[in-house]
């Protein structure tokens, strides 16, 4: 089928004005008619009971828009029969098609067909400005969770504590390898990183030193289970400015089911404890609380909401990570109810915001106006280029996922990367490399999605986890929803 | 508001320009921001530029 739209729209519009109604003037005007395609990959029209959207990918402007707004653009979109939009009037249509030209005109609004914009990258792409660490302080745990993808801990091989002085040398590699890069990221991950604290107070002393050796700024996270996080090492946390990111998978009976003890037990009311004590002893500190949701809690609303209730005020919950055959994996058939979550989720947060005990969704945290620039976006997470994971031995991949997986070490904390074309890799598939991504309304917001869950997958990073995009534009959708009521002041009305 | 200038359909709720920040590769201050779902990096906070 050509990708022509059947519908004319200077059938029912008057001739030759200039934007949209020069697109409706079709091919004898300088740009052209738009494609489907261009309409469909830079106009993403998405709607709620009440209020209607439209995003432009391109400017990453938002948009409400009317009834007949929407049915205008759905022609040029879904190409729907002219019928369709009969009971409109061609006033009405042509005062859309003004509306839309004025948003062209004021750059929130791109020509559909419009190319992707090239950012000027003068520096290179490759490993040479590494400027965030993920160091497995331990590759142990003092849990044994059902969906692990670090194997409980050991990520593949045996389990192991990382001696302080790798860690120190890590760091000493991420000042050398940041060159001119002000801003550094270090988290402490595992396994279980409250394992091996002894050499976490170690390694932070010794990033506090180079950071005043070098007019630096090293920013450190912590992600733990909360099992053994006491007082004293929540003030530890505290003291030195370390945000933390806490595992919780939200009510009792769902965290239990997936999050147990070494011998079997359950975690929750260690975990809750700890963690709400610590919260309330860091009033302004950073933090998250993170719970995983499975196939077995595809209504994980109710845990988001019962962390909520529970007191904490910056939550996030993601799908699990797990191979296909797992017991917990999202599959096809689960979306509708993940969507449906979603969708809960934003009227609640509304609501609740409405009400003055409103709360942080990580994923709904997108900043619109003043987001990261493009050259960011196409590049996304920087997996093996800026990001690089540290073994407890020293050795270093990608990011933590690659860990254990075979043909990913690019070097040694010691030696530094020795296998730099593992960067180049990851430079080179960035969103307009991979033919999904170009076509995707998500992608300046996606930014091509993970690596590792697409490596793990289709054996490829050139190729995307599906069922991953469609949470991750759902996601996205409900994100903007919730940033439009904001931004109106209103929701749903 | 000129007549001319008001939109009737429309409302644009957040204004943005991404486009213009092609001009540079980037200053790369920002944080590194994890996208899997294994890991909710504060680092990556909600990604606001750090110009
Ligand atoms: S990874 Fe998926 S959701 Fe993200 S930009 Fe690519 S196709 Fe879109
Ligand atoms: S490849 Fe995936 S897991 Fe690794 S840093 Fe990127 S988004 Fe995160």
């Amino acid at each position: 089928m050509p990708d022509l739209l059947p519908v004319r729209l200077q059938d029912l519009l008057h001739p030759r004005k200039s934007g949209v109604q020069e697109i409706a003037n079709g091919l004898e005007l300088q740009r052209g008619r738009p494609t489907r395609a261009g309409v469909s990959r830079n106009w993403r029209r998405f709607g709620v009971p009440g209020a209607r959207f439209l995003l432009d990918v391109q400017s990453g402007s938002l948009h409400c828009i009317d009834e007949a707004a929407w049915d205008v653009i759905g022609q040029l979109d879904e190409a729907v029969p002219r019928g369709a939009i009969a009971h409109i009037g061609a006033d009405q249509i042509a005062e859309v098609a003004h509306d839309l030209d004025m948003l062209i005109e004021e750059g929130t609004l791109s020509y559909p067909d419009d190319p992707d914009t090239m950012p000027n990258t003068g520096q290179t792409l490759g490993p040479g400005v590494v400027k965030a660490m993920c160091l497995h302080v331990a590759h142990d745990c003092d849990m044994r969770c059902g969906y692990c993808f670090a194997g409980t801990g050991g990520f593949g091989g045996g389990r192991s504590l990382m001696p302080a002085e790798v860690g120190c040398a890590a760091l000493d590699l991420l000042f050398k390898l940041s060159g001119g890069i002000r801003h550094l990221d270090v988290d402490f991950f595992g396994g279980e990183p409250l394992l091996n604290m002894e050499a976490v107070r170690t390694i932070v002393k010794h990033g506090r030193r180079l950071e005043a050796a070098s007019g630096k700024v090293l920013k450190f996270t912590l992600t733990t289970n909360c099992l053994g996080l006491t007082p004293d090492i929540g003030g530890f946390l505290n003291d030195n400015n370390i945000a933390a990111v806490l595992s919780i998978d939200g009510r009792p009976a769902v965290h239990d089911a997936v999050r147990r003890t070494e011998h079997g037990g359950p975690t929750h009311e260690r975990i809750m404890a700890n963690a709400l004590q610590f919260v309330q002893t860091r009033p302004d500190g950073e933090y998250y609380v993170r719970g995983t949701y499975t196939r077995r809690n595809l209504d994980f609303v109710d845990d988001v909401l019962y962390l909520a209730d529970m007191g904490f005020d910056s939550i996030s919950f993601e799908p699990v990570v797990s191979p296909p055959e797992s017991p917990y994996s999202i599959r096809e058939q689960d979306l509708p109810q993940v969507y449906a979550s979603y969708d809960r989720l934003v009227d609640e947060m509304i609501a609740r915001r409405r009400q003055g005990r409103g709360f942080r969704f990580f994923h709904f945290d997108l900043n619109l106006a003043n987001g990261p620039c493009l050259a960011k976006r196409l590049l996304g997470c920087g997996a093996g280029r800026e990001y690089v994971a540290v073994t407890p031995a020293g050795e270093l991949y990608p990011c933590h996922q690659f860990v254990g997986r075979d043909g990913f070490i690019m070097g040694d904390v010691r030696s530094g990367i020795a296998r730099p074309e593992i960067g180049s890799e990851f430079g080179r598939a960035h969103i307009y490399a991979k033919p999904v991504c170009r076509g995707c309304w998500a992608r300046y917001m996606c930014s091509g999605g993970c690596h590792a869950n697409a490596h793990q997958m289709n054996g490829t990073i050139a190729e995307p986890y599906s069922i991953g995009c469609r949470i991750t534009r759902k996601r996205l959708e409900s994100a903007l929803t919730l940033a439009a009521a904001e931004a109106t002041g209103d929701s749903r009305a | 508001m000129d007549k001319k200038n008001e939109k009737k359909h429309v409302k644009t709720v957040i204004a943005s320009n991404l486009k213009a920040t092609a001009a540079s590769g980037g200053c790369r201050e920002c944080q590194t921001s994890c996208q899997s779902a294994c890991k909710t990096s504060c680092t990556l906070g909600n990604q606001a530029c750090r110009k």
